[in-house]
């Protein structure tokens, strides 16, 4: 058990505790004026998000010490468990109302964001099916179409909540998955023709996510409504310059800025540290990506490489969707930036994932790189 | 059956890491570039429409004459403001307003429905009464601000109007000085920034951020409101005397181009410049209108012959016929019969023009307008108010020697009188051309501290002291013995010069009975601390001749002036002639069958009063031959037809 720690990647563990940290920095400096606000306690939402950190960090312990093959065994009962939660908080008796979606469950006291657990549970399912040993993948209908269709299951499911930012956060790391595990280039194209055609279907059946569509092509449209968060968000990253106005001086987030402690987050830290912050922010994720697929090409085993991967890229789309939708190049989908946003069930879930990678991190062949080399 | 290659698995994933890596490039640009590029263009483009702060209008700066005295001052008129989303009973609440404000109902309601996280109710809401803004927060509505504002005043009505110009409703300087200096006169807004979620809802029991405004500071002009007040006096009176189709009045100080004065009519209130004509106040005739100067700019052709010394005053001589021929074209002396053998001195004190021909013509064409250019005219002369003119110089490649002989005594150029003012400034200053100036300083509105003072700018220096004296001293015999001498006032030393212009007409041609009657007036004679410019723009009832109408207005406007300036009377001054050199003791000539127009021959030595309209005169009171004092008042009667 001590042996295994010892091969832990110090580096992967010193970049997560980094940006946690950093996140909880920011957390704290974006939400207290909300916080006084609405709570009369300016470190409420610090608080809360500390607390979350610490079971996060006991939440990554348990990925590290839990064996991963574990996963692998009981990934369809992960998957079935978590598509059953995903049809109650759908029901009126458990799932709870907010914001109009329909995405917590509230079992007793605990409040839980399924799509949260899904998330994991899809992404080991699919490490699973593919990183089978001996697996071939010719056969599309019979190799490829049924994780596909457990897939489409839960992301159907999320999108009724409705939620269509998670549900493609959600989709795009298995797609990753399957495109490492080596599937045929032709169902790659088949699976992105559909892709695309579900996602064009979707944006234009449901008119508040086309209002969204647009709405953030020009904020200008509508500045007091559909344009006005990201507005406020150009507003406070335009005010940062290079050096920002310093930590905790921000002035969007004193109002003006809505969910400026959540998904524009990253809006406040380029106004208080300017384009500095936005380079932290980004050699933190780099090192992330970085030592994450090294570790993905050293692990023992193809589902150790794709759990990885998928549980890396899970992070990493989250990344893109959320900075995406803050800089204006996507459309604001309501997910948060991973480790820095404040938001409980996210960075608990995200630190197990992470704990999972650095458990895969111990287990690698140590020569991996030169073996593969001399293998060709 | 292939089994899927390690290798494969390699490429894929460094595939998608690269594909990762590029996507963060891309949004780390787009990042870097709303930070950088579009953050700034559309902020402020958007700012209007989407900030939720409550502006605080700065205090704009007020406009004090040299001494403090205020000129242009704020009186509160508070405006109000609505922020929609946190009216909870639009209905209630518009009646309400609407009642208070005097607005119909439903503009009210779609004020307080609109749209929009502030809103101000334009224009009734704004600019309202102390009394409708405590009545509207008794109502102690919520989502009603009233936002304090404040209007300008103007303490003395249409004083000065055109100077000062005035601002507009949102404070904002749209003429005169006010829209010259409207940056330094507005200050900087502050504003309420109040907290409030993505709805505009006011969030409760959070200190909202106040920055307060920075007021605009004081200017503090050169103008001397004792000075300005004589001014605006003596144009009202001319105004009810002569009913003239406009009257300009400028009073500088010749030492360093300080405006002490200045006005014209018709003139307007400026808290009512909306029910003004935009022609009367966009036009600053002392600086912004352009006409021949006629006998006023002959003081330039005399500095210039003096400083060249192609004449001396005393020694030379020159003898008027009554006319002078100029390359085949005759230019006639305004007086008939001409004004015979004179020093040219007294072609000075005589206005005669054929005598002036004769001083362009020993300058030449090249002295004369390099001269005229020297003295400022032709150029802007760069005072700090909007609209100045340039005036118009004839083209130089077709000056002839028509052109000179006209431009010497006053005729074919067109000037603006401040240029005229600064030119004969710079003529009886010992020679320096300064750039008029009516700010005076900027004054902390706090501390009442000086914060900037305008400097003197010196141009040029044009013609020596001694050529300088000389001017004041021929000046001051015009006053003293010639054409001038309404303008005279004991103790005073008075110099100046008379000018009576006839206007262009559209139709480019002179009209008939038309002129522009003027006099340029200084004193102290031996230390000039004032020069008074005054034109009246088609006088009625009168002859028109500046002499007659515009010497003495300017004499009473220096008479007082120099006493309220504390310029001691001095008893070394020339004294008054009251025989015209050359004329016995006079027997009334006979008027009856001559035309209203050639009476000006008479003007110097009888006082003229007229009566009835018409060309031709009838009648007259002395009748002729009567032997009647110089300076005595003969009575005509005019009628349309000649006498029988």
């Amino acid at each position: 058990m001590l042996g295994k720690v010892k091969k832990i990647d110090k580096t992967y563990l010193f970049f997560i505790l980094c940006i946690c940290l950093f996140g909880l920095i920011m957390v704290y400096s974006a939400s207290y004026p909300l916080g006084s606000a609405k709570y009369n306690d300016s470190s409420y939402f610090f608080h809360n998000q500390r607390m979350s950190l610490f079971i996060g960090l006991f939440a990554m312990t348990i990925g590290f010490f839990l064996p991963y093959s574990l996963y692998r065994k009981w990934s369809p009962v992960l998957v079935l468990g978590s598509i059953l939660m995903l049809i109650l908080v759908l029901t009126p008796w458990f799932g709870e109302m907010r914001n109009s979606s329909q995405r917590w469950l509230q079992i007793g006291p605990i409040v839980l964001q399924p799509a949260e657990f899904v998330k994991l549970t899809i992404v080991i399912y699919f490490a699973s099916i593919f990183g089978k040993r001996g697996k071939t993948l010719s056969n599309f209908n019979k190799d490829v179409l049924p994780p596909l269709l457990v897939l489409g299951v839960v992301f159907l499911l999320i999108l009724l909540q409705p939620d269509l930012g998670t549900a493609t956060s959600i989709a795009l790391p298995c797609v990753f998955i399957m495109l490492c595990a080596g599937i045929k280039k032709r169902h790659i194209l088949a699976i992105a023709a559909f892709s695309v055609s579900g996602v064009v279907y979707l944006a234009v059946s449901a008119p508040y996510r086309l209002a969204r569509v647009l709405s953030f092509r020009d904020p200008f449209n509508d500045p007091d409504g559909k344009g006005y968060q990201l507005i406020n968000g150009y507003e406070a990253i335009s005010s940062g310059g290079v050096l920002g106005r310093g930590i905790g001086e921000g002035i969007q987030k004193l109002g003006f800025l809505p969910e400026a402690h959540t998904d524009f987050i990253m809006a406040v830290v380029l106004e208080e540290l300017g384009i500095l912050g936005l380079a932290v922010v980004f050699f933190l994720y780099f090192g992330l990506l970085f030592k994450g697929v090294s570790i993905a090409l050293r692990a023992r085993d193809s589902f150790a490489t794709l759990l990885t991967i998928g549980l890396l890229f899970q992070i990493m789309v989250q990344a893109v969707f959320n900075l995406g939708a803050v800089s204006g190049l996507l459309p604001i989908t309501g997910i948060p930036l991973p480790f820095i946003s404040y938001g409980g069930s996210s960075l608990i879930v995200n630190l197990f994932s992470m704990g999972i990678i650095l458990q895969v991190s111990c287990n690698s062949k140590h020569i991996s790189m030169y073996r593969i080399e001399s293998r060709r | 059956m292939k089994r899927v290659s390690n290798v494969t698995m390699r490429k894929r994933l460094v595939t998608v890491f690269i594909l990762a890596f590029i996507v963060f490039l891309i949004i780390g640009i787009r990042l870097a570039y709303v930070q950088f590029v579009l953050g700034k263009d559309l902020v402020d483009k958007a700012e209007d429409s989407w900030s939720r702060n409550i502006t605080f209008e700065p205090e704009r700066g007020r406009i004090l004459d040299r001494n403090g005295d205020v000129l242009a001052e704020n009186v509160s008129a508070p405006t109000v403001m609505v922020v929609p989303r946190q009216i909870k009973d639009p209905e209630e609440a518009a009646t309400k307003l609407s009642q208070i404000l005097g607005m119909e109902k439903d503009k009210a309601l779609q004020h307080v429905t609109k749209k929009a996280s502030i809103e101000r109710i334009h224009p009734e809401g704004r600019k309202i009464t102390e009394k409708q803004a405590e009545a509207i927060q008794a109502l102690n509505m919520e989502g009603v601000y009233i936002a304090k504002d404040s209007k300008r005043h103007y303490p003395n009505g249409d004083y000065l109007s055109h100077v000062l110009g005035f601002s507009g409703i949102d404070n904002q300087g749209l003429m005169g000085l006010e829209a010259y200096y409207d940056e330094e006169l507005s200050g900087e807004a502050g504003s309420l920034s109040f907290f409030s979620d993505a709805k505009g809802h006011r969030l409760e029991d959070m200190a909202d951020v106040y920055q307060p405004p920075t007021d605009g500071q004081d200017l503090q002009l050169t103008i001397d409101s004792d000075i300005q007040t004589i001014v605006e006096r003596e144009l009202n009176n001319a105004e009810a005397k002569y009913n003239p189709d406009g009257a300009i009045a400028l009073a500088v100080d010749p030492d360093n181009g300080e405006i002490l004065a200045m006005s014209s009519r018709p003139s307007f209130d400026p808290e009512k410049y909306k029910e003004t004509d935009p022609d009367t106040y966009n036009r600053n005739l002392p600086i912004w209108s352009s006409y021949e100067p006629g006998s006023t700019f002959k003081i330039i052709t005399l500095a210039a012959a003096l400083e060249e010394k192609v004449v001396d005053l005393e020694e030379d001589h020159f003898h008027d016929t009554g006319s002078i021929k100029v390359d085949g074209a005759t230019l006639h002396c305004w007086k008939r019969g001409g004004h015979g053998d004179q020093t040219y001195l007294e072609v000075v004190q005589n206005s005669c023009n054929p005598g002036f021909v004769s001083l362009g013509q020993k300058l030449g064409t090249d002295r004369l307008f390099s001269y005229i250019k020297n003295f400022g005219f032709g150029e802007k002369t760069g005072i700090d108010l909007q609209g100045e003119g340039k005036g118009i110089l004839f083209n130089p490649e077709k000056i002839g020697a028509v052109e000179t002989a006209t431009t010497a005594f006053g005729q074919g150029v067109s000037v603006t009188p401040i240029q005229q003012v600064m030119g004969v400034s710079a003529a009886i200053n010992g020679g320096y051309l300064y750039q008029p100036h009516i700010a005076d300083s900027w004054k902390n509105p706090v501390t009442n501290e000086t914060e900037t003072a305008t400097e003197t700018v010196m141009k040029r220096r044009v013609v020596s002291e001694d050529t300088s004296e000389q001017v004041r001293l021929a000046l001051e015999t015009v006053v003293a013995k010639g054409t001038g001498r309404g303008a005279y006032r004991e103790g005073f030393r008075i110099g100046g010069k008379t000018g009576t212009a006839q206007k262009v007409g559209t139709n480019g041609q002179y009209m008939d009975n038309n002129y522009i009657l003027s006099f340029i007036g200084f004193a102290p004679a031996n230390d000039p601390e004032i020069v008074v410019y005054l034109a009246i723009d088609n006088p009625k009832n009168t002859i028109q001749f500046g002499g007659k109408v515009a010497a003495p207005i300017v004499g009473d406007i220096l008479e007082d002036s120099l006493r309220s300036m504390g310029v001691e009377p001095q008893t070394d001054g020339l004294e008054k002639s009251y025989s015209w050199p050359e004329e016995p003791p006079l027997e009334a000539p006979n008027f009856i069958g001559m035309k209203k127009r050639e009476l000006t021959e008479y003007y110097t030595t009888l006082q003229l009063e007229v009566s009835g309209s018409g060309e031709y005169i009838i009648d007259q009171e002395p009748k002729a031959g009567t032997k009647v004092e110089a300076g005595s008042t003969v009575r005509l009667y005019l009628s349309e037809n000649p006498p029988e």
